[in-house]
């Protein structure tokens, strides 16, 4: 059985504890951003899962979705995009994580936004902890994760800043290759994640 | 000039310690496919010669500068 097609939160298996599952818009404007989280994470050793690797094919989606969640250590969850259109699939994918921490599962959830004390107004039931705050901005949304992770080993943010600048502008020459006018297609977040592992273990965060 | 994100912003007070992967556990655990393997550095090399055309017209365009003030 495929890793993304588990139904149970149940099965966190060896790999499964060191991914992350991370649930953010996908539009143009937020991929610097997206790509920025991706190298960010697999520069620390942990390995991004997104709902791109749930294919469209209808049945039983929600359930992968969810088991994909659930075979994830934590989850990252942005639920900046706030405006109109309004945006249903990151709340929604927030709660369904929280039904995974809350069923007893060793799951960890970081909500994050672009405002500072904007949460508590959109978010109320989500009240008493503090999101991460990027301000929409790539090297504050390293600062940010960084400080997520318990210091052990970590690498310098500038270094971390720096890498992931490497794989933005790596992300532009795989859109050219792939001729997509996006990054979030499977087949290119896995070559950014490929990218990303190559940029983590030529600079050595990585073995 | 905004602040920038601060660690009082934190989710929590506690750190998450998570079990790092090694590359090929990550790749194995994404399904990356080796045509996706070669395209990342396909696109990697592509930045490296961007890189390498910058700085060679940065220290052409030093040189130009230098020999014009001579």
């Amino acid at each position: 059985m495929l890793r993304s097609e588990a139904t149970s939160p149940a099965d966190l298996d060896e790999l499964g504890s060191k991914s992350v599952f991370i649930n953010v818009p996908f539009d143009v404007s937020y991929e610097p951003l997206f790509v920025t989280l991706v190298g960010a994470l697999t520069y620390l050793g942990h390995t991004p899962r997104c709902v791109l690797e749930v294919q469209e094919t209808g049945q039983g989606r929600l359930a992968r979705i969810f088991g994909l969640i659930g075979s994830c250590r934590m989850s990252f969850h942005d639920v900046s995009r706030v405006g109109t259109p309004a945006r249903f699939n990151m709340p929604f994918e927030l709660g369904l994580a929280c039904a995974v921490s809350l069923s007893g599962a060793k799951h960890d959830i970081i909500v994050m936004d672009a405002k500072p004390y904007r949460l508590d107004r959109i978010l109320s039931d989500y009240k008493g902890r503090d999101p991460l705050i990027h301000y929409g901005r790539c090297d504050d949304l390293v600062t940010a994760v960084l400080d997520v992770f318990a210091a052990k080993a970590l690498p310098p943010v500038r270094d971390v800043v720096d890498a992931t600048q490497h794989l933005r502008r790596a992300a532009g020459h795989l859109k050219q290759d792939f001729r997509s006018a996006t990054v979030f297609r499977p087949t290119i977040f896995r070559s950014l994640f490929a990218a990303a592992t190559e940029i983590g273990r030529t600079r050595g965060f990585i073995a | 000039m905004k602040p920038a994100a601060k660690t009082a912003e934190m989710p929590r007070n506690k750190k998450i310690v998570i079990e790092r992967a090694t590359v090929s556990e990550m790749l194995e655990t994404l399904h990356v496919r080796p045509s996706e393997v070669r395209r990342a550095k396909l696109a990697l090399a592509a930045v490296a010669r961007m890189d390498q055309k910058r700085r060679s017209a940065r220290v052409a365009a030093k040189r130009s500068k230098a020999s014009a003030s001579k």
